[in-house]
């Protein structure tokens, strides 16, 4: 019923460009960009929360890696990861997958949400509802990455934005963001 | 902080044009805010952090929540991270991502990250958001538009990613990704057997062909949590 486990399976056609045990990446057959990539896990989970922590580790760093592709073949100034977690986040599909979005200037596409503006109260309210929530993550208690990954790290790659890539630092130095 | 004139602007230019690699980096930072706010020069209402990472409340959130997760290291895109920096903080967000469900009862959660000015990345400073979702929270925008594009394009797409992935993950000649053809009758793809996990590590041998997946409990406690965590994967039935 599932359409990424239907893939998994080989019962649906997909253009698949990486693969190892953890992990599934095809092309995006509708894409907001041509180039969208979509990672899934071979497992069937639903949401983040469900995943192991060693398939998070590996779907995020092939999610990098698939991101400097992108960036290295095709002619684009950025790139959006992109996970909707749950129905009300706009997930469709009942099981777990990045997305990674091409981007160039004027493409069209637009993710700026409009910002909401709180109260210092409410801001101070979700700090506490927050933290009574997050005081017990620790690093300790991630679950260690398997040793044997089938892809070997390497060092990361500067990415290669052409000439743009002087003008992207300098103009990333004059935007300080107004915060 | 202030607009720079075209002037200084210039200036600015020709002064980056002598500095190593490493010299930007370090002009980067010190002009950085975030480095500032992870420096504890600038005040934040920190929720979390590690030797690797520092989550803060968003000042301007897209929900009431919205949640910041910057590496501690000064990076301005993704790709100049090492794995191991991308591998902490996706794991931070996860568990971030399942405080802000029981913490809002939130029905979702969206993780957005943007690598570039075309991708509307606005700070110098790589970083996460992570942003509580609600039914009708007015954030459609987060949405990903689908666009239908010839079947061919997608063909000359895939030729072209395919050689560079190869080479980006150098994979053996052997394990060359094949296409998948359509309905193959032989057993799903299976993960290489030799590779034994860590004996302490308990991974979930089941295969992902048998429906039933035994969903491996997350390692937190109460059943009410896990609980709150099913309602968000029960939303789509």
């Amino acid at each position: 019923m599932c359409e990424f486990c239907d893939i998994v399976q080989g019962k649906e056609q997909a253009e698949t460009l990486f693969e190892d045990e953890d992990i599934l990446a095809v092309l995006h057959l509708k894409p907001a960009y041509p180039g969208q990539i979509i990672i899934f896990t071979k497992e069937h989970h639903t949401i983040i929360e469900q995943v192991p922590d060693p398939v998070v580790q590996n779907i995020f760093k092939v999610a990098n890696k698939l991101s400097t592709v992108l960036f290295e073949t095709l002619n684009i100034q950025g790139t959006n990861i992109i996970v909707q977690n749950g129905t009300a986040a706009g997930q469709t599909i009942p099981h777990f997958s990045v997305n990674i979005i091409p981007r160039s200037e004027n493409d069209g596409l637009n993710f700026q949400w409009a910002t909401k503006q709180l109260s210092k109260d409410e801001m101070e309210t979700a700090l506490l509802e927050l933290k009574a929530h997050t005081e017990g993550i620790h690093p300790d208690m991630f679950q260690k990455q398997k040793k044997t990954i089938e892809v070997k790290t390497e060092e990361p790659k500067p990415v290669k934005l052409d000439s743009k890539k002087e003008d992207y630092l300098i103009r990333q130095i004059i935007r300080i963001p107004r915060v | 902080m202030v607009e720079i004139s075209p002037q200084d602007q210039e200036a600015l230019k020709e002064k980056l044009k002598d500095m190593s690699p490493e010299e930007l980096k370090e002009f980067q930072k010190k002009n950085c805010i975030f480095c500032q706010i992870i420096s504890g020069k600038v005040p934040s209402q920190q929720i979390y952090q590690d030797d690797k990472s520092l989550a803060v409340l968003d000042i301007n959130p897209a929900n009431k929540g919205h949640i910041l997760l910057l590496p501690k290291e000064h990076h301005s895109i993704m790709p100049q991270m090492s794995e191991e920096e991308i591998a902490h903080l996706f794991i931070v967000a996860k568990y971030l991502s399942q405080a802000q469900l029981k913490a809002f009862k939130a029905q979702g959660s969206t993780i957005f990250v943007a690598n570039g000015l075309a991708a509307g990345q606005r700070a110098q400073h790589f970083m996460l958001h992570i942003i509580p979702r609600f039914e009708n929270d007015n954030l459609s925008v987060l949405n990903i538009p689908q666009k239908q594009i010839p079947e061919s394009d997608l063909e000359k797409l895939r030729e072209a990613l395919i050689k560079k992935i190869n080479e980006v993950f150098k994979l053996k000649k052997e394990t060359f990704i094949e296409k998948k053809t359509a309905p193959v009758i032989e057993a799903p793809p299976e993960p290489v057997e030799e590779k034994e996990p860590e004996p302490k590590e308990e991974k979930p041998k089941e295969k992902p062909k048998k429906k039933k997946t035994t969903k491996k409990p997350k390692p937190k406690k109460t059943e009410k949590e896990e609980a709150s965590l099913d309602d968000v994967a029960e939303l789509f039935k």
